[in-house]
């Protein structure tokens, strides 16, 4: 295999990256740029600020209940909001991931039964259904365009929105901090 | 004229007081705004800089991006095959970055990972990344 042989894998990755700009693009003029959603962001923002200063006060014995009162309300607070920005980015996640699906029939119409590329590694029994779709033969080093349409997926369609600055605030309201929350409560019960 | 005078001498240093404060609110500003436009990853780097739990994790997701690309196309270049391959970068990719920055800076990592696993922050883009570039810089030098 050669450079001219593994055009077809350069030529995905290059679709799923200008796709992937495109669709950011999209997500800017239809969500990020509206008022609702940066008004949805500095809340949560506001909110994780907030519920920070609470955990980390030190209150008496006598103010502990309406310590943690404060912080039950908080944390519903966050909820909300955090539920009414994932609320409106939705229109358009919906709408990206119906497109990527078609992008998806349109590379596979051209890139089916062709060898995209040749893999370093044996792939295991899972990843071959993958790598080796559409494929003739049985010489599973043969790559074929769904595995390297899933890498880029992967690896560069959860970059781009990094890069460009626009994921989301995320709630601080992870399963650790809940964890360590419940075990303060037990221990002061 | 003398209260006038006087009040004026007060209201000149107030005055005064008044533009030192904005001149110490600029001067902040100006460091924040230095501090933003410095890379991150050139701040990594830099041990007379802070890192706050969210740049650390920042830094921690590029390094293991960048990391990816680069061992990817190298491992291409030198033809290298099999599962070795594999798992090297994700021990690399697992230890690096936090190695890195706890070289450079003192990193409280229970704080840290209040906010987002840092160990964990971008391993499963970067592996894809990685196998992607291995991959097409694999098949491009193939002899």
């Amino acid at each position: 295999m050669t450079l001219a042989d593994a055009y077809g894998a350069f030529v995905i990755v290059g679709i799923v990256t200008v796709a992937t700009l495109l669709a950011e693009l999209l997500s800017y003029l239809l969500v990020y740029s509206t008022k609702d959603y940066v008004r949805a962001c500095d809340r949560v923002r506001e909110l994780n600020k907030k519920l920070e200063k609470e955990d980390r006060k030190v209150v008496s014995v006598e103010k502990r209940k309406s310590h943690e009162k404060s912080i039950d309300r908080l944390e519903e607070e966050l909820k909300q909001a955090s539920q009414k920005m994932d609320g409106l980015k939705m229109r358009s996640s919906v709408l990206i991931g119906l497109s990527f699906l078609l992008l998806y029939r349109m590379v596979a119409a051209a890139w089916t039964g062709h060898v995209v590329a040749r893999l370093p590694f044996l792939p295991i029994k899972i990843i071959q259904a993958l790598s080796f779709r559409g494929l003739q033969g049985n010489d599973y080093y043969q790559c074929s365009f769904g595995f390297i349409y899933t890498l880029c997926t992967m690896g560069i369609k959860s970059n781009i929105p990094k890069l460009l600055g626009f994921t989301s605030p995320k709630s601080i309201l992870n399963p650790s901090r809940m964890a360590a929350r419940q075990q303060r409560k037990v221990g002061t019960d | 004229m003398v209260l006038r005078s006087r009040s004026s001498k007060s209201a000149k240093t107030q005055v005064k007081s008044n533009s030192k404060e904005s001149n110490a609110d600029k001067t902040d500003q100006q460091q924040q705004l230095q501090q933003k436009a410095t890379y991150l990853l050139q701040r990594v780097f830099d041990s007379t800089t802070t890192l706050t739990p969210e740049d650390a994790i920042a830094a921690a997701h590029w390094i293991r991006q960048i990391l990816g690309i680069v061992v990817g196309i190298v491992y291409g270049l030198i033809q290298l095959t099999g599962f070795t391959g594999i798992m090297s970068f994700f021990t690399l990719a697992l230890m690096l970055p936090t190695t890195l920055m706890s070289i450079f800076h003192e990193l409280d990592f229970d704080e840290i990972n209040k906010h987002n696993n840092i160990q964990t922050e971008g391993l499963f883009p970067a592996m894809a990344l990685f196998v992607l570039s291995w991959t097409l810089s694999y098949t491009v030098f193939l002899r």
